[in-house]
């Protein structure tokens, strides 16, 4: 601290004592703050061992990778993986299956929870609000598996309910799980019905923060309900919604694997194929190591890409951004 | 050029070294803490490790009675570690990519890539040498033996499973064909017929047309592809080379077939999403009157069926002929999994494994493994074994839990079942006795190639899938043509088929005309 | 007067919507648990039974007495308990040591950590890691492999993001280091936060699957999905002339459909009345904005 004002006075020896200072302060910086670097420890050497140690392991995406050789002795291939998985006829349609998926779930499935948060936080019978809330977090609990099966009961065309139903009403039959032109807006809702319940707790304990004072005075101000929503509840939790918002975009590349494994059938797999699925038949079913391992690095640098881009741009517009 | 590649490997060595010496460590350890040697005299238990596939969704421990006779009995001590069927692709790649092989390796399959080239580099003991002094492994049947040789060696050691019995054909509703006074359908114009009828002739008698001929979801209708192309398996073969069936001609006529059974209503409206469960309900629930099932099911649904209709039978195929009279029948390899030993595993080891092995195929302790303990947990009655209540307590289950070690010897398993009423075992003796005579062989068993590996699995994915649309209308057969054309000309379809007649060659050369 | 009427019509409209959508949510569930009260041979036969005639507890009785069951369902409890408390108190430290805008290399070492969100590391090495811990075929190795998260670590900085470092001064002077007023402070202070992220650590364990399939072998350690998993999964495959598959079709024997879904209802209830327990902490007040100033 006291070397800041040492700095000043001498232009010449700047650059040299800026350097040094920077080391005692980095020092002293560190030495005062130990008792929080061991709060902090037992999480890094976490991410040290199970993810960073491991990650040496996606050197074989360049290997022809045998278990017998080891990854120090199997083969080197350099690029040889990718650019195999790029010049695959299926690439784009892998690409665009997988955007397509991506995107539905940004548009419908991201804000969905937000606005359940925003309209139970307006219900007043706090009795109604409680049993909502139980009732529609349940699904998260389900399995994919179970879910996949619970769809199967519903919208299947011999014994679903929902064809019964139509049935009942003198409608034709509709064949909802063959139909790849609706393929993609069914998974948006499978996904909706399961996780929106949940996604709500995260967005109602950030509400819950808010200081009930700031809303009665806006009240006497005499600001209506959707003004106090915007003006009050909604920047409440708008650093959650921009830190999910960020994740969201970065995990484009991802489209949930077993959802889309379990549903898929003949009839749809031109719109159901996408990057997951392909890395699971050409990883575990085949075991294609090292070109699955490919697959799954492209998938990941272009998620880091977005995700610096879209915190940039946070920052740029005053968020708050996730690094 | 080299050196830079050198270079490459010396920058990478430094977080590699670590990965290094872990790969390094993992090979030996499961190998070294084991008791060796002195294992052929019966003093000290043989301790063995072994993985294998359970079906059972309540699995059995070592404190189990059966479990302890078994061991006493084969003087080993077992160390089981059961990898349940739902997650065993997983479990296996982790094994194999990891090194973490235990001293008996089960694998589902022996053509897949990952084994295949473990083999070829030596990891796996070669036990032909060996096997001629093991008396009950040598009174398993010749194609067992044959169909499970490598390069012409025996690496695995077979898991026993009935040569025909098993695999997808129909199963007809014997009850519903006597009432509309119809034949067992013996071609597949009969079989229209029958399924016609069964859909428009109100077989259930409620005067309402509720049913249909058959429920099955796609793989379902595969029999009706290698009835017209009169083969066995995925490949033809024709003058002396093989060819996929899925670009074969009569190919295109099966898939014709089923459409028109589809569209006249005669199968499941959603075929393409149906799975197991749901064809095995509607069968129970009456509303089927056919399934393309294994015969061991046979019991299942007729005992469900007789809960409310005593006359109810399900009958399973004898063949189906094409129309140059030629039959089929779905045929195994004779075998249904396999055993390797690794070579980490000791010389004198490899004796006591294969000891332990040989009990197994042994009647007295294949029973006990599958049916448990004679007066416990079963009693025989005209050389069949009731199973008793206790059975079900202990976890004796056939084919399942210490069962999955050696499936049952002879035909048990598909014609067998818990509770079978006698008039349905029977006529599953007399059904196998026919299917003996009428089975089609895989021509391309054990077959493989890299560019089969490789390039097959998204080829036969790209046929299958556009087949479904075909039968839905969503596509033209028009469609379906070019689309065969189009892989016809393709590279790596080509490259598969080259291949795969290079090593169909090897094979006849090494193993005979696998006759 | 006016702002009355559409206040009052949002409030029907919101209570409405709100009831359709728990509605929507409430039906296939109810279905799950009729069906697993429903006696098989009815289920067979009925068309669209949506009450049954007949209830049996048949399938609960088989599920429960079955040994596999009971032991996966203590080894979920204990990873649901241990595992969740030691997952928040690691991922809070962690947390709150990177909400302190004064530490040092604060923005690379979050920058490492989102890296960890987006790059899975290979199956392989992660299980070398794990064997070379010597954690293999242990509960544990379900529990410190999946300790904490850049996901939760990012979420709950988030949070402790709005807490001051006046706060934290006042409490130094009464002579506390920083592990002190994180007990202390942060902690009780963060109550809504920490039970909402307890839950998410509490379901993530209970729904524990896949390491337990790839890192223990004594399967009366494995946790309830890898015994659900077991008996959901259906073997059909319509792959053309797959006669592996076809084997395995035939070899399996399926569970009837009420048992599968009784099984549903056993693995998924005792985790789901946790939320109730909890629900009263998220509405409390004492909240993390509350100390802003």
């Amino acid at each position: 601290m006291n070397t800041k004002d040492g700095n000043a006075s001498v232009p010449i020896l700047e650059a040299h004592t800026t350097k040094r200072s920077l080391h005692r302060g980095v020092w002293s910086d560190l030495k005062r703050d130990k008792y929080l670097y061991v709060l902090g420890l037992p999480g890094i050497i976490y991410f040290l061992l199970f993810k960073y140690i491991p990650f040496s392991g996606l050197i074989i995406a360049f290997e022809n990778y045998s278990p017998y050789l080891g990854i120090l002795k199997s083969q080197w291939v350099g690029f040889e993986h990718f650019q195999r998985f790029f010049s695959n006829d299926d690439f784009y349609l892998l690409l665009r299956n997988t955007l397509a998926i991506s995107l539905l779930n940004l548009l419908f499935f991201f804000p969905f929870p937000i606005i359940l948060s925003l309209l139970l936080n307006e219900v007043r019978n706090s009795v109604y609000k409680r049993v909502i809330q139980s009732i529609v977090y349940i699904p998260h609990f389900f399995s994919w598996v179970i879910i996949a099966g619970l769809t199967y009961l519903m919208l299947s065309q011999s014994e679903g309910l929902v064809n019964e139903l139509l049935e009942v009403l003198g409608m034709a039959k509709i064949g909802f799980l063959t139909n790849s032109n609706s393929f993609w807006m069914m998974l948006t809702a499978q996904s909706m019905w399961k996780e929106a319940g949940w996604g709500t707790i995260i967005f109602l304990a950030a509400i819950a923060g808010v200081d009930p004072q700031l809303s009665e005075a806006a009240t006497v101000d005499g600001a209506g309900r959707f003004r106090k929503m915007w003006h009050i509840t909604l920047p409440a939790i708008r650093n959650i919604i921009m830190i999910l918002l960020i994740l969201q975009l970065g995990s484009i590349m991802d489209t949930g694997f077993e959802q889309v494994y379990l549903m898929t059938n003949g009839a749809v797999s031109e719109v159901s194929d996408v990057f997951d699925t392909y890395v699971y038949r050409s990883g575990i079913q085949q075991g294609q190591f090292s070109y699955s391992t490919a697959v799954g690095l492209f998938k990941s640098v272009v998620g880091v890409a977005l995700i610096c881009m879209a915190n940039f741009l946070a920052k740029r517009f005053g968020q708050e951004g996730v690094f | 050029m080299k050196r830079r590649t050198r270079l490459t490997h010396l920058t990478l060595a430094v977080p590699l070294a670590f990965s290094l010496v872990l790969t390094a460590c993992g090979g030996s350890d499961s190998a070294s803490n084991q008791g060796e040697g002195e294992s052929k005299t019966s003093g000290k238990p043989t301790e063995i490790t072994t993985a294998i596939m359970n079906y059972e969704a309540d699995m059995v421990g070592e404190d189990n009675v059966v479990w302890k006779e078994l061991e006493k009995r084969t003087n080993t001590k077992l160390k089981i570690t059961w990898i349940p069927e739902a997650s065993f692709d997983e479990k296996l790649n982790v094994m194999l990519a990891s090194g973490d092989l235990p001293e008996l390796t089960y694998v589902e399959s022996i053509d897949t890539p990952q084994i295949r080239s473990l083999i070829s580099q030596g990891v796996f003991w070669d036990l032909t040498p060996f096997i001629k002094d093991y008396p009950n492994m040598n009174k398993l049947p010749k194609e067992t033996w044959s169909n499970s040789k490598i390069d012409g060696k025996q690496y695995v050691i077979p898991r026993y499973y009935p040569i025909v019995g098993g695999g997808l054909f129909p199963i007809l509703r014997q009850d519903w064909l006597d009432k509309l006074g119809l034949k067992t359908p013996e071609s597949l114009d009969d079989l229209y017929q029958v399924l016609k009828a069964f859909t428009e002739g109100d077989p259930d008698g409620n005067g309402n047309k509720d049913t249909i001929g058959m429920a099955g979801y796609l793989g379902s209708f595969n029999f009706i592809f290698n009835v017209m192309n009169e083969t066995g398996g995925a490949w033809k073969l024709r003058d002396g080379s093989i060819y996929p069936l899925i670009t074969e001609d009569k190919s295109r006529e099966a898939l014709l077939y089923v459409k028109k059974l589809y569209d006249e209503g005669l199968i499941s409206p959603d075929l393409a999403i149906l799975k197991l469960n749901q064809v095995l309900e509607a069968v129970k629930g009456n509303k089927a009157g056919a399934a393309s099932l294994s015969m061991a099911y046979s019991w299942e649904v007729t005992g469900e069926l007789r809960k409310t209709l005593p006359n109810a039978e399900f009958r399973a195929l004898p063949y189906l002929k094409s129309t140059n009279d030629v039959k089929y029948v779905p045929a195994t390899g004779g075998f249904y999994g396999a055993y390797l030993i690794p070579k980490k595993v000791s010389e004198s080891k490899v004796k006591s494994i294969l000891k332990f092995l040989d009990y197994g195929y042994s009647q007295e302790v294949n029973d006990l493994a599958n049916y448990g303990i004679k007066g416990v947990h079963y009693n025989e009655e005209n050389g069949r074994k009731i199973s008793t209540e206790q059975a079900n307590k202990d976890l004796v289950k056939v084919g399942g839990n210490l069962g999955s070690i050696w499936r049952p010897l002879g035909f048990a398993q598909v014609i067998d079942s818990v509770g079978i009423a006698n008039d349905v075992y029977e006529q599953n003796k007399k059904t196998i006795d026919e299917r003996l005579k009428s089975y089609l062989k895989d021509p391309a068993l054990g077959v493989v190639s890299d560019a089969y590996n490789k390039f097959w699995p998204d080829i036969d994915k790209k046929v299958t899938d556009f087949r479904v649309k075909v039968i839905l209308g969503q596509e033209s057969i028009d469609a379906y043509d070019q689309l065969i054309a189009k892989i016809k000309e393709d590279a790596n379809y080509k490259k598969v088929v080259e291949e795969m007649n290079a090593a169909y060659k090897q094979r006849v050369a090494e193993n005979g005309l696998g006759e | 007067m006016k702002k009355k009427i559409s206040d009052h019509l949002f409030e029907v409209c919101n209570i409405g919507f709100l009831a359709l959508i728990g509605l929507a949510t409430l039906f296939p569930i109810y279905y799950t648990v009729v069906l697993s009260f429903m006696d098989p041979t009815e289920y067979y036969q009925g068309k669209l039974t949506l009450f049954p005639s007949k209830w049996t507890m048949e399938a609960y009785r088989y599920l429960l007495s079955t040994r596999t069951f009971i032991d996966a369902l203590s080894v979920s409890g204990f990873l649901a308990t241990v595992g969740t408390l030691l997952s928040l108190t690691v991922t809070s430290g962690l947390s709150y040591m990177l909400s302190r805008k004064r530490l040092r290399f604060r923005r690379p070492l979050m920058f490492l950590i989102l890296l960890t969100i987006l790059f899975q590391p290979g199956l392989i090495p992660s299980y070398f890691v794990v064997r070379e811990l010597g954690l293999l075929d242990s509960v544990w190795s379900l529990i410190i492999p999946s300790l904490t998260g850049g996901w939760y670590v990012l979420l709950m900085k988030g949070f402790y993001d709005s807490i001051p470092d006046s706060l934290e001064e006042a409490a130094r002077i009464d002579g506390c280091n920083e592990i002190g007023v994180w007990f202390k402070i942060i902690l009780p202070l963060s109550l809504p936060a920490m039970v909402a992220f307890g839950l998410f650590y509490a379901v993530g364990y209970w729904n524990t699957f896949f390491s337990a399939v790839m890192y223990i072998n004594d399967h009366t350690k494995w946790p309830l999905q890898v015994i659900l998993r077991n008996m959901l999964t259906d073997p059909t495959s319509a792959m053309s002339g797959n006669g592996l598959q076809q084997l395995r079709e035939g070899a399996k024997k399926m569970p009837s459909e009420t048992l599968k879904m009784a099984a549903v209802v056993v693995t998924t209830l005792p985790i789901m009345l946790v939320y109730p327990f909890l629900q009263k902490h998220f509405a409390k007040g004492a909240m993390v904005g509350s100390v802003k100033e």
